[in-house]
């Protein structure tokens, strides 16, 4: 802090500038003008002009390129927040600018597509780098406003769904000055202290200008670095921002993005009993079939069984016919006959008798007794 | 809350899904088979009551407020 010189007395060009500086150095302006002149120095300083064409006035600004929260090009109407500053080696004035906010339809529109080419141009927007969301998802942060109709629409539509679902609302601001700081703040919180199954952004419908934070670099990037999968749900099914293409998901309104992230209960009975009678019907299909293997090993068997019972039979049948043609009844039938001494030796040789022996012949028809003469 | 930790809807239905590819063998045990979807049934019940019970539960953080760095 220098002290202010005492009336008359002289001031070193130093002296004088870091006078001014101190006096400056309290100022926090927002001004806003038309962008012209941009460039970039050494892939960090940003230099500018803002013009006022009415007056045809213009101020020279500086800041460095990792602050600059917006893309921008000439012709584009700004507002600015900045410090005023001199500097001390060339003595020039300029505003040393700590963020730029695009004004009017036109330049919000421009800066939009600036900040879609340049993070397209990164491959945030890539479907390779989009994450499945989960399909049963058990723990859901909501990123939204607790006043916001998106944020109404989304819980009475998520209310209706997968009842199992709790959820951490982290209540930021949607629109406004303070918006993009606590999105990007809510999203690196629940990341660092939750473990989520998906992170939801929400908020209703509104102009460019309101949805300005959802068009931010900030947000867009911490979209991308969340750990948890994210959908995007912002305004009406024709509005798009940024966070929209950075999402994992983008859902057309709040309400469509609870539909996509939760099923029904009825869904989930609806998938349970598909995969429970898929194996119903496999395992009544595998009894089945073995039923009807087992009926044709049994009928087999009784094939095999029958088959060698007649077998047998039939053998028998032959050797009962073999036997019955060796039996003695049937020489007999066929016309011969047994004689029987009295000893009742069967008489091969007539020497085996003498005159006056008694005889019995045998023939098929009964029998008769004889005496040799 | 407590309840909801005990019990995983995703467990369960992913145990599901393993029980449902165990079937897409064409020739899987029958008394395996007869026990995975004894288990099935078992699992499709928990689920039903499951979710005719639980309720949505909704906390809230307040983001300024932490940004502040106020408790």
């Amino acid at each position: 802090m220098i002290e202010p010189p005492q009336p008359g007395q002289p001031l070193g060009v130093a002296q004088a500038i870091t006078l001014f500086n101190t006096i400056l150095g309290d100022l926090s302006l927002v001004i806003e003008g038309e962008i012209a002149n941009y460039n970039v120095n050494q892939g960090k300083f940003v230099f500018f002009d803002l013009k006022d064409e009415t007056h045809d006035a213009r101020l020279g600004c500086f800041m460095m390129l990792f602050k600059q929260n917006v893309p921008v090009e000439d012709g584009m109407r700004v507002k600015v927040l900045c410090r005023p500053t001199i500097h001390s080696k060339s003595g020039k004035f300029s505003l040393t600018v700590e963020r730029i906010e695009p004004v009017g339809e036109g330049s919000l529109k421009r800066a939009f597509e600036l900040l879609k080419k340049k993070l397209e141009a990164e491959g945030l927007f890539s479907p390779a780098r989009k994450r499945p969301l989960p399909k049963y998802p058990e723990r859901v942060g909501v990123i939204s406003s607790s006043s916001a109709a998106g944020y109404g629409d989304f819980m009475r539509i998520a209310g209706q769904r997968l009842p199992s679902t709790s959820f951490l609302l982290a209540n930021v601001t949607v629109q406004g000055s303070e918006a993009e700081e606590d999105i990007c703040f809510a999203f690196d919180y629940l990341n660092s202290y939750y473990d989520l199954d998906c992170i939801v952004l929400v908020r209703g419908g509104g102009s460019m200008e309101d949805l300005h934070a959802f068009n931010s670099e900030q947000v867009a990037r911490a979209i991308v670095r969340s750990k948890a999968p994210v959908i995007v749900g912002v305004g009406h099914e024709r509005d798009e921002t940024i966070a929209d293409y950075c999402a994992d998901l983008r859902a057309a309104t709040p309400s469509n993005a609870a539909q996509l992230l939760l099923p029904t209960a009825e869904n989930v009975l609806q998938k349970v009993a598909a995969l429970t009678s898929q194996g119903r019907r496999l395992v009544e299909r595998r009894v089945s079939m073995a039923r009807e293997k087992t009926a044709q090993a049994v009928e087999r068997g009784h094939q095999v069984i029958y088959l060698r019972l007649r077998s047998a039979q039939q053998y028998v049948q032959q050797l009962t016919r073999t036997l019955d043609a060796l039996s003695p009844e049937a020489t007999l039938q066929r016309g011969y006959s047994i004689t029987w001494t009295e000893a009742q030796a069967v008489m091969r040789d007539p020497a085996m008798v003498k005159t006056g022996d008694k005889i019995t012949t045998q023939a098929a028809g009964g029998t008769v007794t004889s005496t040799i003469l | 809350m407590t309840k909801q930790k005990q019990f995983s809807l995703n467990k369960k239905i992913a145990r599901l899904e393993e029980i449902e590819q165990f079937f897409q063998k064409p020739d899987f045990d029958l008394e395996e088979g007869i026990t995975q979807h004894k288990e099935a049934l078992a699992i499709a019940k928990e689920v039903s009551e499951y979710l005719s019970s639980v309720e949505q539960a909704l906390e809230q953080l307040d983001i300024a407020t932490l940004r502040r760095g106020e408790p």
